[in-house]
């Protein structure tokens, strides 16, 4: 196979993500002055931001001085028990109000008032004090579209170098200072080196760590990965936020029909036995619709493991009830989807379970979106972590991308001036080796293999019922897997398209066992249940002991785990 | 109107798919949420064929999983 012809690239900012919090990160940076290239796993811009939905939280009210960025910061930390950074949460807020100002001048199609100025709507959404919802009209479009159609010119216009198709696998760094990365284009098979004063991690969460997921395909934690391995300290990785989305029938494996939204209309969740079962876990409520997401997530998980799922081991969301206009008008499309694959939703169920969402936890940073352990490294969006504590606060999720993607790149430019780093040949050689001695290797077992005995094992030892038992096998298993089944990849496939697509998913297996691992000690570390992370022997919220970060990093080739009190 | 109506009011996409390059494996249909592909048989070869183009999200999954790089998708 002739790959791994060698290439190098020299740049201030290298930004490794092509979504809306690696696009502002660019253009903000782009603009204060220096030398910016995005590095891209897929062909062209939009990333995990393009499946976004429905709208996100900007304290735009400020301008007429009816809300207010500490507003927003106020209620971010609330949502999180106290648990988040206020810096940075301060910094995110900013910087979307920033971002959203921009996003309006390059003509986003946001909901707008007569006068220009964002309709926030009328009253605010839950957990906020004040109105901040940005959408578009119709109550869940495709904000994360509207958004890249406004990033995407303005990539193109200040002539911003995109480089598609590669993924990072090693960041480079030398004496606690980032020197630049690696990544292999997977297209052609370029082994590509990039020399930079500052690296900017935009790669979103790892969505693919679990069998059941609503991202795109390509999630696959590589930051998070590349970050753990050059020595970065990753936070509160224990806080994975799951949603309801379809998971069968198989046509439909990953379909988001908003949940919620069906339930605030009416709709009900029953068992195989044709039971409502939300009271026997959350005796307080008196509808699915009142619900929190944590919590119907963790009851719909529960009544799955406890053998009530259907035989897809899914339960069943009744929409008989739901009023048939709304039906009919608002949501046609998802009928007529349902319709195609036989499923008729006047009468007949969806099948849904909980899938990863988003990730709360992350790269830690400090208010600069910088890591706090690597000097001029950067992350922002889902792939930095600690700033919204143990529950994220509605619409959050693509405000840190653009918030937290301003801020850094905003400060990683202030690297601009510094010296090239040298970088550490002997760390290219190896890294290099590392993919060779993959290509190389025959007659082993297939990388898509590996990634879903990983999935699989997620999903059922560290899913929405966690314990000491299954996190301690699940470790064992992904041991297990990272010392019999990694070192055996091998890549099959006639064409060299095809090896070099297995090469990625190998690359991409490795990232999903760190991942897998820091998830699996953070949830063992953190002996209590709270937001998003549920232990079935720890079954209570304990503020006396865990009002704490669960901090993981690497440590010669060692993962080591500490908590720390919150900063605030 | 829906959402996904007024949306493809102001979008246009195209999305193509290389007859010579589908190997017809049907990773694209497998990772596709939105149903867009379908398998067909066209004379004696298994091709994808975007049959749903107005559903697709713009997620790149399908170009990103497509072991014969045969996936285009305008916009």
């Amino acid at each position: 196979m002739t790959i791994l012809t060698e290439k190098r690239v020299e740049t201030d900012i290298l930004v490794i993500g092509g979504g809306g919090s690696g696009c502002f990160a660019a253009i903000k940076a782009h603009d204060s002055g220096a030398k910016v290239h995005i590095v891209n796993k897929v062909p062209w811009l939009g990333g995990c931001t393009m499946v976004a939905r429905a709208g996100y939280s900007a304290a735009m009210g400020e301008q007429d001085s009816s809300d207010s960025v500490a507003g927003h910061v106020q209620d971010s930390l609330k949502a999180g028990d106290n648990m988040g950074n206020e810096k940075v949460l301060q910094a995110m807020c900013r910087g979307n109000v920033d971002a959203t100002v921009d996003l309006l001048s390059w003509g986003a199609a946001f909901k707008k008032r007569p006068d220009g100025s964002c309709d926030l709507g009328d009253k605010p959404r839950p957990g906020h004090t004040s109105p901040r919802f940005v959408g578009v009209s119709g109550d869940y479009s495709h904000i994360g579209k509207t958004i890249m159609d406004a990033l995407q010119p303005q990539i193109k216009q200040r002539g911003i170098p995109v480089i598609s198709n590669v993924m990072i696998t090693r960041l480079l760094v030398a004496e606690g200072e980032i020197a630049g990365a690696v990544g292999i284009d997977w297209r052609d098979g370029t082994f590509i080196i990039f020399n930079a004063k500052a690296v900017i991690l935009a790669t979103g969460g790892t969505g693919h760590l679990y069998q059941y997921t609503d991202n795109p395909i390509y999630i696959t934690g590589d930051g998070y990965g590349a970050a753990y391995r050059a020595g970065a300290e990753l936070v509160d990785m224990e806080f994975c936020d799951f949603q309801l989305g379809a998971y069968a029938p198989q046509e439909l494996f990953g379909y988001p029909p908003n949940c919620a939204f069906w339930m605030s209309k009416g709709a009900i969740l029953i068992n195989r036995n044709g039971e409502r079962f939300f009271k026997k876990y959350l005796p307080h409520r008196q509808h699915e619709a009142e619900c929190l997401r944590t919590e119907i997530s963790r009851a719909v998980a529960w009544e799955i493991l406890d053998g009530h799922g259907s035989e897809n081991g899914m339960i069943f969301l009744n929409c008989s009830d739901v009023p048939k206009d709304w039906m009919m008008t608002a949501r046609a499309d998802m009928v007529s989807h349902f319709k195609r694959v036989g499923i008729d939703l006047t009468w007949q169920p969806m099948e849904v379970a909980p899938g990863n969402h988003t990730y709360l936890g992350g790269v830690r940073i400090n208010e600069l979106a910088e890591s706090t352990t690597i000097k001029g490294l950067y992350a922002c969006g889902e792939a930095s972590g600690g700033w919204g504590g143990s529950n994220r606060l509605g619409g959050n999720g693509v405000a840190s991308a653009l918030g937290l993607g301003v801020a850094a790149g905003k400060s990683a430019a202030e690297r601009r001036v510094a010296a090239m780093p040298r970088i550490d040949e002997n760390q290219v050689r190896q890294e290099r080796r590392k993919l060779i001695d993959i290509v190389d290797y025959k007659g082993g077992i297939s990388p898509l293999k590996v990634k879903s005995k990983i999935q699989k094992l997620m999903q059922e030892k560290a899913w929405l019922k966690r314990d000491e038992k299954g996190l301690k096998s699940l470790l064992d298993g992904l041991a297990k897997i990272e010392e019999h089944d990694l070192p055996k990849i091998c890549l099959s496939g006639k064409r060299q398209t095809q090896r070099l697509l297995a090469l990625r998913n190998a690359l991409e297996a490795i990232n999903l066992v760190d991942c897998g691992k820091i998830v699996a000690v953070s949830a063992l570390t953190r002996t209590e249940s709270r937001g998003s992370h549920q232990r079935s022997d720890y079954l209570n919220k304990d503020d006396d002991n865990w009002l704490k970060n669960v901090i993981v990093y690497q440590k010669g080739n060692e993962l080591q785990v500490r908590t720390e009190p919150v900063v605030k | 109107m829906s959402s996904v109506e007024i949306w493809n009011q102001i979008v246009s996409k195209r999305i193509t798919v290389d007859p010579e390059k589908c190997i017809g494996c049907g990773n694209c249909v497998r990772v596709c949420a939105f149903m867009v592909y379908q398998i067909k048989k066209i004379g004696k070869k298994k091709i994808a064929v975007p049959t749903y183009q107005d559903d697709c999200f713009l997620c790149q999954s399908c170009q990103a999983d497509c072991p014969g790089d045969a996936i285009t998708i305008e916009w």
